[in-house]
C-alpha cells in the first residue's frame, strides 16, 4: 500500500503573526501490566496553517477533530508530539523558561466556559489583574486603574472589581474573561469556543465586542468553534477540521460559497438555517466520525464520504490549492 | 385539525433560597394532534419546566399552583398519581437532551424499551423485547439484536439519542415532548437525528412538542411556535408568519441577532441587557428594561396575548393595543 504524506506546506502566507507546521498531537493510552503505550489518540495528526497579523482565522469541527488540541498545544498548556509554532519567528515549542514567559503574554486565551473559567475565590479585580501582577506590571494602585480601564473596555462596570464571579451573568463573566485575556495587550487571542456557552441574545453582544476589541487593540484571533455561522461572522478565513487534519482552508466567504471538500460541504448543507422557506439539498451523513485511536488509512473522511473510492483508501490527500486562496484535502474537490 | 393538548394558565413556582421562582406565569399553549410545535426561548425562560409540568415530573421544590393542563378533555394537573403514571409514556413520551440522565446505565437498553413497553401494553417481556428490537431498528441502528444487550456507556451520544427516542416511541404515543433533542449534538448527528424525527413522525402521527433554542431547527421541524420569555410566552405563530413578520420587539430582536450562514454582517443586531433576576422580575412586561419600543402600560400591566391581524398571529405586546 503506497502512503503519500502532505510536504508542501500551501497554506503559508508572507507576515504571519503565527505559523503552526506539521503540528502533531498524540495521547498515549497506557495499558496492561507495565502501563505500556498500547496505542495512540490521534488527535491532531499532521496540522499546518498560519495567521496573518490582524487577521481571524476560524478553526471549525466537530468534537473530536481536534480543533481545540491544537489550541491548546501552541498555547504550550499541553507538549506537542512533533510539529513546530513560530510567534513572529519565535519557536514556541524550544521557547525556554524566560522566553516561554515572554510569548505567554503575547498570546492569550478565552475560554468557552464562563463558569468554570474564572476562581470563585478571587475577585474580579484579583482575576483581570493577575497576569498583571505574575509580569511584574505597574505598582498596586496602577493595576487597580488599569484593571478599571479595562473593565470598562469590555463594557462592564470599573467600580465592578471588588466583586466576585457568581454575582455576575454568563454573559458578564465572559467579558471578564475578555478583560482578563486582555490585560496583557497580547498580540495573539485564542478564543476556544467563546460563545457556544451562552444564549443567543448575549452571543452577539460578545462577537461585537470581539470585532471592536480586535480593531481597538489591533488584535490577531485564532476562533475555534462548532457553529459555523458565529465562525462565518467573525473570521477573514476558515479551517475545516476533520479526525486530526484541515481538510479545507479558504477565506470564508468563498468556503460558504464554493465548498470544494466533500465533508465541508455536507456540513454546510445541514446546518439549520432560521428561514422556513428555504428549500435545500441536505447531504445528511450516515455514521460517525471514525475513533481517532484508529482512524482510517488514506483519506480519513473517506468512510462517510459520499463521492469515496477505493484510491481514497490507499493514497492520503494533500491539502491542495483548487482555487485561488483555496485549500481542500480531497484527490476529487 | 382537533386540539390534543392545550395549557391553560399554568403557573409553576419554585421554592428556593432567597425567595419563590415563578418558573412558568401564566402559559397558554394548544397543540393540535399530529402538529410539531416549537417552544423557544433562552435559558430560565421556563421551556423545560413547562414540559416538567405536562409530564408532572417537577423536583421537589416545584409546585403547579395554577392552571389547567387538558389532554384530549381530562386535566391532568388534577389526575391521581396512578392514572398519570398511566399517561406518561404511554399517551405522553418525553426525550431529553443528554440521554444518558434519562436511560439506566445499570440495564442493556433492550431491557429498557422492553421494561417501558411491557409497563404500558400489558405484554410478556420476550414481546417487549422483540418490539424492542424492532424499535431499534426503526431508529436507524445497524444490528439491533447485538445493539439491545449493550449498556448505555457502550454508545455514543447520537445512538444513545436514538434509543431514547425508540424507546419513547415504543408505546406509539399520542404526543411526544422533545426537550432540546439535539443540543448535545455534533452537526451532522444532529442531522441524522432531525431526519429521523420527521420520518417517524409520518410513519407514528404523533404531535410534537419540539422544546428548543435553535430558531434554525425551528424552520426546519415546526408547524408553528411560541416564543418564550421570563415564565411567558410572548408571541405565538406559524412558523412561517413568525419569521416572515415577527411582532414582538424580543422575537424581533432575536430574529435579527442570528448569525445567518452565508450573509455576513457588517456588525450583529444586539439586545442589550439580559434576562431578568428570576428572583425579581420586573413589574409589567418582564422584556421592558431590554426593549427599544417600552410601549405604555408596560412599567405596569402584564400584556396579554392576544390575535393579532390573524386569530393564529397571537402577540403579548401594549405596543399594538
Amino acid at each position: 500500500m503506497s502512503k503519500q504524506k502532505q510536504k508542501a506546506h500551501p497554506t503559508v502566507v508572507n507576515g504571519a503573526l503565527l505559523k503552526v507546521q506539521d503540528l502533531v498531537k498524540f495521547f498515549p493510552i497506557k495499558g496492561g501490566l507495565l502501563q505500556t503505550t498500547v496505542a495512540n489518540v490521534k488527535a491532531v495528526d499532521g496540522v499546518s496553517f498560519e495567521i496573518k497579523k490582524g487577521e481571524t482565522l476560524g478553526l471549525i469541527g466537530e468534537s473530536g477533530s481536534g480543533k481545540s488540541t491544537v489550541a491548546r498545544t501552541i498555547l504550550r498548556l499541553i507538549p506537542p508530539t512533533s510539529g513546530e509554532a513560530w510567534l513572529e519567528g519565535r519557536s514556541i515549542f524550544k521557547a525556554k523558561k524566560k522566553e516561554l514567559h515572554e510569548i505567554r503574554r503575547e498570546v492569550q486565551i478565552i475560554f468557552q466556559d464562563p463558569y468554570g473559567s474564572l476562581n470563585p475565590r478571587m475577585s474580579v479585580g484579583e482575576i483581570v489583574g493577575e497576569g498583571l501582577l505574575v509580569h511584574g506590571i505597574g505598582s498596586a494602585h496602577e493595576r487597580d486603574k488599569i484593571v478599571s480601564e479595562l473593565l470598562e473596555v469590555v463594557g462592564l462596570r470599573g467600580q465592578y472589581r471588588g466583586r466576585f464571579p457568581h454575582e455576575f451573568s454568563g454573559g458578564q463573566r465572559q467579558r471578564i474573561g475578555i478583560a482578563r485575556a486582555l490585560a496583557l495587550r497580547p498580540k495573539l487571542i485564542i478564543a476556544d469556543e467563546p460563545v457556544s456557552a451562552l444564549d443567543v441574545s448575549i452571543q452577539s453582544q460578545i462577537l461585537n465586542l470581539l470585532e471592536d476589541l480586535q480593531n481597538e487593540f489591533d488584535l490577531t484571533y485564532l476562533f475555534v468553534a462548532h457553529n459555523m455561522a458565529v465562525v462565518e461572522q467573525v473570521s477573514d478565513r476558515i479551517a475545516v477540521m476533520y479526525l486530526g487534519k484541515i481538510v479545507e482552508l479558504a477565506p470564508a466567504e468563498q468556503l460558504l460559497r464554493g465548498p470544494r471538500h466533500p465533508y465541508t460541504k455536507a456540513l454546510i448543507s445541514v446546518i439549520p438555517i432560521p428561514d422556513p422557506t428555504l428549500r435545500r439539498d441536505q447531504t445528511v451523513l450516515s455514521g460517525e466520525m471514525p475513533s481517532p485511536t484508529n482512524p482510517p488509512s488514506g483519506c480519513h473522511f473517506r468512510t462517510r464520504c459520499p463521492i469515496a473510492t477505493d484510491y481514497c483508501a490507499e493514497v492520503e490527500p494533500a491539502l491542495r490549492e483548487v482555487s485561488k486562496g483555496q485549500f481542500a484535502a480531497c484527490h476529487y474537490a | 385539525m382537533s386540539d390534543l393538548l392545550r395549557i391553560e394558565d399554568l403557573h409553576t413556582q419554585f421554592h428556593v433560597h432567597g425567595g419563590t421562582v415563578k418558573a412558568v406565569d401564566g402559559v397558554n399553549l394548544t397543540i393540535p394532534a399530529r402538529a410539531t410545535v416549537g417552544l423557544v426561548g433562552e435559558s430560565g425562560s421556563g421551556k423545560s419546566i413547562t414540559a416538567l409540568s405536562i409530564m408532572r415530573l417537577l423536583e421537589k421544590n416545584g409546585r403547579i399552583t395554577q392552571g389547567h393542563v387538558w389532554f384530549h378533555d381530562r386535566d391532568l394537573i388534577g389526575l391521581p398519581d396512578e392514572e398519570m403514571q398511566d399517561i406518561r409514556g404511554n399517551d405522553i413520551s418525553m426525550i431529553f437532551q443528554e440521554p444518558m440522565t434519562a436511560l439506566n446505565p445499570v440495564f442493556t437498553v433492550g431491557d429498557q424499551i422492553a421494561e417501558a413497553v411491557r409497563l404500558h401494553q400489558k405484554v410478556d417481556h420476550q414481546a417487549g423485547l422483540n418490539r424492542a428490537i424492532e424499535m431499534l431498528r426503526l431508529v436507524g441502528i445497524s444490528d439491533p439484536k447485538r445493539r439491545a444487550g449493550q449498556y448505555p456507556h457502550e454508545l455514543s451520544g447520537g445512538m444513545r439519542q436514538r434509543v431514547m427516542i425508540a424507546m419513547a416511541l415504543s408505546t406509539s404515543p399520542e404526543l411526544l415532548i422533545a426537550d432540546e433533542p439535539t443540543t448535545a449534538l455534533d452537526v451532522t448527528i444532529q442531522a441524522q437525528i432531525l431526519k429521523l424525527m420527521r420520518n417517524l413522525k409520518g410513519e407514528f402521527g404523533s404531535a410534537i412538542l419540539l422544546i428548543t433554542h435553535d430558531l434554525g431547527v425551528v424552520a426546519e421541524m415546526c408547524d408553528s411556535v411560541a416564543v418564550m420569555y421570563a415564565g411567558r410566552i410572548v408571541e405565538q405563530a406559524t412558523t412561517e408568519e413568525l419569521f416572515a413578520s415577527p411582532k414582538h420587539p424580543y422575537t424581533q430582536g432575536l430574529l435579527a441577532s442570528i448569525p445567518r450562514l452565508g450573509k455576513k454582517q457588517e456588525r450583529l443586531h444586539v439586545i442589550t441587557g439580559s434576562v431578568p433576576n428570576p428572583l425579581a422580575v420586573p413589574p409589567g412586561c418582564a422584556f421592558r428594561p431590554r426593549c427599544p419600543i417600552k410601549a405604555p402600560r408596560s412599567d405596569r400591566d402584564i400584556p396579554p396575548l392576544t390575535a393579532n391581524g390573524s386569530a393564529e398571529h397571537l402577540v403579548a405586546c401594549w405596543q399594538y393595543e
